[in-house]
């Protein structure tokens, strides 16, 4: 080995590179340490680095030297297109927010429920192009690679499924009749569905209202689903089933979303952020949002979704709802607690993020990269 | 008799000789080894040269006092330890960086191959695009012009 300085920086490229006389092994502990955003330049530097920043090996590496970064990905559904589109979230050079098309990835399928595990959103149901047929298909999207796959199809076939992740398995919730609902479970090692149908054992209460979007979230190892108005809770561990009746006594939807065991979502009727904890069994306020919030039209048009420790909410302002396109905004939150039990949220950044025609379905996804 | 310290000397590729205490010395898996198996006084690393074996032994230095020093392991020591090492590696260009990294590599000292891979990705991640990635890391591209807008395509949603 020789010592090749000249004293001078680094910008010494009249000398042959030593980074790829390495071994890969090395390479990989350094480009693993890139933030992902820089990526796709990487891949753009030459062909050897283009295959080590798409390998699974980089990525087994960024989570053994926790290098590994959050990242939000919104599913958008336009009556326009006739599939889904995947955008993600970025931080612009300038420090603005945008949501950018990830527009290698043309084909995949309209889904109706969707999870995440890790670096994958996995996706189940939905109807054919006529909107009649209900669907069994499954399918992964790999964030890493922005590619998709489609998994064996479910089960039973099922209509308003809601989807949640906990210990290596997806519940997948749905309507398997005008009167019955199951849960059946995909197990995220083997790729395969489990054998079992899960049946809520309790009669289910009549629906509270006609329609209802399902909801299905893990607080503290238990999953909650709602459906129809009426709150289930099913605990794996002892399969059991258990009621909360603190947390159906309010009106939320597909817009809540749970951190660090705690479920928040956006009230529009108070115009506050309201917060749940199981452990309590009690609800309370995010307060210091006002400003913010006096701005948001319905929650029906609001989605939010755990960042790290921070929330992020995808909204339509009041005043710009009824215009032709949609306007979608998001504002990233932090939340602290301050003089014992309040819990304080400051907005980190509000944006406009995209603006998209004829939008009928956004769906919000944080993933780990 | 507690208190003396055993000395080894390590001599580099161009025959310069670095007196350093043992605990030293086993900051390196490597050397470890070596003088575990064979107990010279003398050690020849014919792999390092004068120049990178002097960096090696400062961080070694460096680092094994912090641990015997701070035995319960006081934040600030850890503070401090990382202070050191930014200035450690703040002026050092990038042949310097690389010919640490094949260094720790072969005397096997993780933390000291960590430091330095770090500070590679921090000068790719402080490049403004590929290009300059290219020229900083002195990588010639292989791709075609067709190949190239290709891979652009792909990523299209990461540049602005």
């Amino acid at each position: 080995m020789t010592s090749k300085t000249n004293g001078g920086g680094y910008e010494q490229s009249s000398q042959p590179s030593l980074l790829t006389s390495f071994p890969e092994d090395i390479v990989v502990d350094i480009l693993a340490r890139v933030p992902r955003h820089d990526y796709p330049a990487l891949s753009l530097v030459s062909k050897q680095f283009r295959s080590l920043v798409t390998s699974h090996e980089i990525y087994s590496r960024r989570s053994l030297l926790r290098c590994t970064e959050n990242c939000i990905y919104v599913i958008i559904r336009s009556r326009k297109a006739s599939n889904d589109r995947l955008y993600i979230l970025r931080r612009k050079a300038d420090g603005s927010h945008c949501l950018v098309h990830i527009s290698s990835l043309l084909d995949f399928p309209k889904g109706e429920s969707f999870v995440t595990v890790g670096s994958m959103i996995y996706g189940f149901g939905g109807r054919d192009d006529n909107e009649t047929l209900t669907l069994l298909r499954a399918f992964s999207i790999d964030c890493r690679s922005h590619t998709v796959k489609p998994l064996p199809n479910m089960p039973i076939p099922m209509t308003n499924t809601v989807a949640a992740f906990l210990d290596g398995k997806v519940y997948v919730f749905g309507k398997c009749s005008m009167k019955s609902q199951s849960v059946v479970v995909f197990n995220i090692e083997t790729q395969m569905w489990e054998p079992v149908v899960i049946k809520p054992d309790t009669t289910t209460p009549p629906p509270r209202m006609i329609w209802g979007e399902g909801w299905m979230r893990v607080m503290a190892n238990k999953i909650y689903m709602k459906y129809n108005g009426n709150m289930l809770v099913y605990v794996p561990k002892e399969s059991k089933w258990e009621t909360d009746d603190v947390l159906s006594s309010k009106y939320y939807d597909g817009s809540a979303c749970v951190l660090d065991d705690v479920m928040y979502y956006y009230d529009s009727f108070e115009k506050c952020l309201n917060r749940y904890d199981p452990k309590e069994r009690r609800w309370g306020v995010v307060k210091g949002l006002d400003e913010l919030l006096a701005e948001m039209a319905h929650q029906y048009l609001t989605m939010s979704v755990p960042f790290g420790r921070n929330l992020v909410l995808f909204f339509i302002k009041e005043k710009e709802k009824c215009e032709a396109t949609a306007k979608i905004w998001c504002a990233e939150i932090s939340l602290g607690r301050h003089q014992g039990d309040e819990v304080w949220g400051k907005v980190e950044w509000c944006s406009q993020v995209v603006v998209a025609e004829t939008m009928y379905f956004l769906r919000p996804i944080g993933v780990i990269v | 008799m507690e208190n003396e310290k055993k000395m080894i000397t390590l001599k580099s590729s161009d025959d310069v000789t670095f007196e350093v205490e043992e605990a030293v010395v086993l900051e390196s898996q490597f050397l470890s080894h070596l003088v575990q198996d064979c107990p010279a006084p003398e050690h020849k690393i014919k792999e390092v040269t004068g120049k990178i074996l002097s960096k090696v032994v400062e961080y070694c230095e460096k680092h094994v006092v912090v641990v015997v020093d701070g035995g319960d392991s006081s934040s600030s020591s850890g503070d401090d330890l990382k202070k050191w090492d930014d200035k450690f590696i703040k002026e050092m260009d990038l042949s310097t960086v690389y010919d640490l990294i094949a260094a720790a590599n072969y005397l096997n000292i993780q933390a000291l191959l960590d430091l330095m891979c770090q500070r590679v990705a921090d000068v790719i991640t402080a490049c403004k695009d590929h290009k300059e990635i290219r020229e900083t890391l002195g990588i010639v591209s292989d791709y075609t012009a067709e190949e190239e807008a290709e891979v652009l395509k792909e990523n299209e949603w990461a540049f602005d």
